[in-house]
């Protein structure tokens, strides 16, 4: 309770800077307090402002279906529309996208087949809204299906400002600077531009960490984990990666509701409430994809189609290595790091020595920065000096995140020859996080904002060199 | 009359900063120069304004009108502006 309204007086601190929108003045006085944004809201308004503009001309310059998988997507909406039913991977892709056939794995299959219907449900009416099945129609519909790609990748960028905020309620340069690496961050914007489900598990992936972090802070009352619940069960209807958070947001829950002091394990009161919170939590989770999986399973054999994959990609499909032989390669990661930040869809822009370099030097950075945080951390700890329990629960957090979703990309080079940097995408506001601690662990509190400044426009000016030197280049010239 | 506010002067601050900003950032958008890789791979310096040039000149014809000439242009200008107001508001957040 004392901690719930010491975080109340903080959110109240921080919004005690507000600052007003020129175009609401005139709002009416109940709604006015509701629209006032704090100073850090507005620099974060500003931001999905510029991002929108940037996603625009993403949208307009990636050459039609050359980004990675969309021909595969397009084949999935296609025969929903024409059979009315979900693809199976027996599927054939309309003859419309035969000059496109180059940009697919296993043409004509629809080998995106296996992938869950939820990115499928919530872009189909916009594809129809777009143009007929005619083949005049085929790029307006594929300008639409972009463009829709927009939303969720703004909606990540503000969720995790909010993830941010949550965690570090009091830290400028971490709740301006992380979000604005989503929105920087070249190949997530490619994402958040062209047709697939990966912008959705980016979003989801950062839902249920705000989700997540905000009962760390706050508790886990049955609203919260009902919300929690609703989150993880469609997130398993987005992409199957996402099955890494549900062991996760378990440890949270049970983090969270242990009984302290350890007395409380005998009192009515904590059994309703937890067995109430356990119960929303868990049967949204399990009842909302239980039917398209309960669907794979009929359809073929296992709960992933993953050897009816193999099998439609036998031809060419080895695995990368075992687990033990990508974990210690060295390219294995270079090339992780190289599509995390360039590539741009079917790796046909690749960043310069000078980029990757930089990159690799701003890696370094933040990593030999949490080294020295982690030192300075447990040198106060040993001298009294305690963090806040919350923050190192939420730290801890996104670190397992972060290493799950990468060991789950290993795992899937196990199987796959093509497992990619996308995959670890829906921890990329925990990385961005997790990441700018450490340069945050460098500066002195005194240098946050000019920090956070000189941050925000080298991500911009990486990301712009990126788009203007490469991206537009590549697609124009 | 009205007494001075140190909230409205901020305020006031924060816009002509942001103008200044914004008007420098128009003018490098156009005349600086920048290594670009081509279609073929191949490297070469061009000024950003023959960038954009190029990609207004060749908008993909079938795409709906938000991605016409006319609305990113007014789009460019406003993310100019906002990116100059993301900096100075940054530099210029209370303690």
């Amino acid at each position: 309770m004392a901690l719930a309204e010491r975080t109340e007086q903080q959110d109240r601190r921080a919004r005690e800077h507000v600052t007003a929108l020129p175009a609401v003045t005139l709002a009416p006085a109940r709604v006015w307090p509701r629209l006032r944004l704090s100073a850090r809201g507005a620099i974060i308004a500003a931001l999905l402002v510029f991002t929108l503009v940037k996603q625009l001309v993403l949208v307009a310059a990636y050459p039609p279906f050359q980004g990675h998988d969309e021909v595969g997507h397009y084949g999935n909406l296609w025969t929903m529309e024409h059979f009315g039913r979900l693809p199976t991977l027996s599927d054939n892709m309309p003859v419309v996208l035969d000059p496109y056939s180059m940009y697919t794995l296993d043409w004509p299959a629809v080998y995106t087949a296996n992938h869950p219907p939820l990115y499928y449900l919530l872009t189909y009416r916009i594809m129809r809204a777009a143009g007929s099945d005619a083949p005049e129609d085929l790029l307006p519909r594929l300008y639409a299906l972009r463009l829709a790609s927009i939303l969720p990748f703004l909606l990540a960028i503000w969720l995790t400002y909010l993830l941010a905020r949550v965690l570090f309620p009091r830290d400028t340069f971490l709740t301006l600077t992380a979000p604005a690496a989503i929105a920087f961050g070249p190949q997530l914007s490619f994402e958040g531009a062209i047709i697939n489900n990966d912008i959705l598990s980016i979003l989801w992936g950062a839902l249920i960490l705000y989700l997540c972090a905000a009962a760390l802070r706050r508790g886990l009352p049955p609203w919260r984990a009902l919300a929690l619940g609703v989150a993880l069960g469609t997130g398993l209807l987005v992409k199957a990666t996402l099955t890494v958070f549900l062991p996760l947001a378990a440890l949270v829950a049970i983090w969270v509701r242990w009984p302290r002091p350890w007395g409380a394990i005998r009192t009515r009161a904590y059994w309703r409430g937890t067995l109430g919170a356990a119960a929303a939590m868990i049967v949204p989770a399990l009842a909302i994809p239980a039917p398209w999986y309960a669907y794979l399973h009929r359809t073929y054999g296992d709960f992933s189609a993953f050897t009816a994959i193999q099998n439609l990609q036998a031809a060419w499909n080895v695995p990368a290595g075992t687990f033990g032989e990508l974990l210690l390669s060295k390219e294995f990661h270079l090339e992780r790091i190289r599509e995390s930040v360039g590539y741009y869809g079917w790796k046909l822009i690749p960043l310069t020595v000078w980029q990757e370099r930089l990159v690799h030097g701003a890696i370094i950075l933040c990593g030999v920065g949490l080294v020295i945080g982690l030192g300075r951390v447990a040198w106060g700890w040993r001298a009294g000096r305690r963090p806040e329990t919350v923050q190192v629960a939420g730290v801890v957090l996104l670190l397992l995140a972060a290493l799950a979703m990468y060991a789950a990309t290993i795992y899937f080079g196990t199987m796959f020859l093509l497992t990619q940097a996308r995959y670890f995408f829906p921890i990329a506001g925990a990385g961005a996080i997790l990441g700018l601690l450490g340069v945050r662990a460098l500066l002195p509190d005194r240098w946050q904002r000019p920090a956070a400044a000189l941050t925000i426009a080298a991500f911009a000016a990486f990301n712009l060199w990126l788009m203007l030197g490469s991206v537009l280049p590549y697609a124009f010239f | 009359m009205r007494s001075f506010s140190w909230r409205r002067g901020r305020w006031f601050g924060t816009v002509l900063l942001t103008l200044a900003l914004t008007g420098l950032l128009a003018l490098a958008n156009w005349w600086l120069p920048l290594a670009i890789t081509d279609f073929a791979g191949g490297r070469r310096v061009v000024g950003l304004g023959t960038i954009w040039e190029t990609f207004f000149a060749r908008l993909p014809p079938a795409a709906p009108g938000i991605l016409g000439r006319a609305p990113l242009l007014a789009g460019l200008v406003v993310a100019l502006f906002a990116l100059a107001y993301i900096i100075v508001a940054t530099l210029r957040l209370p303690e």
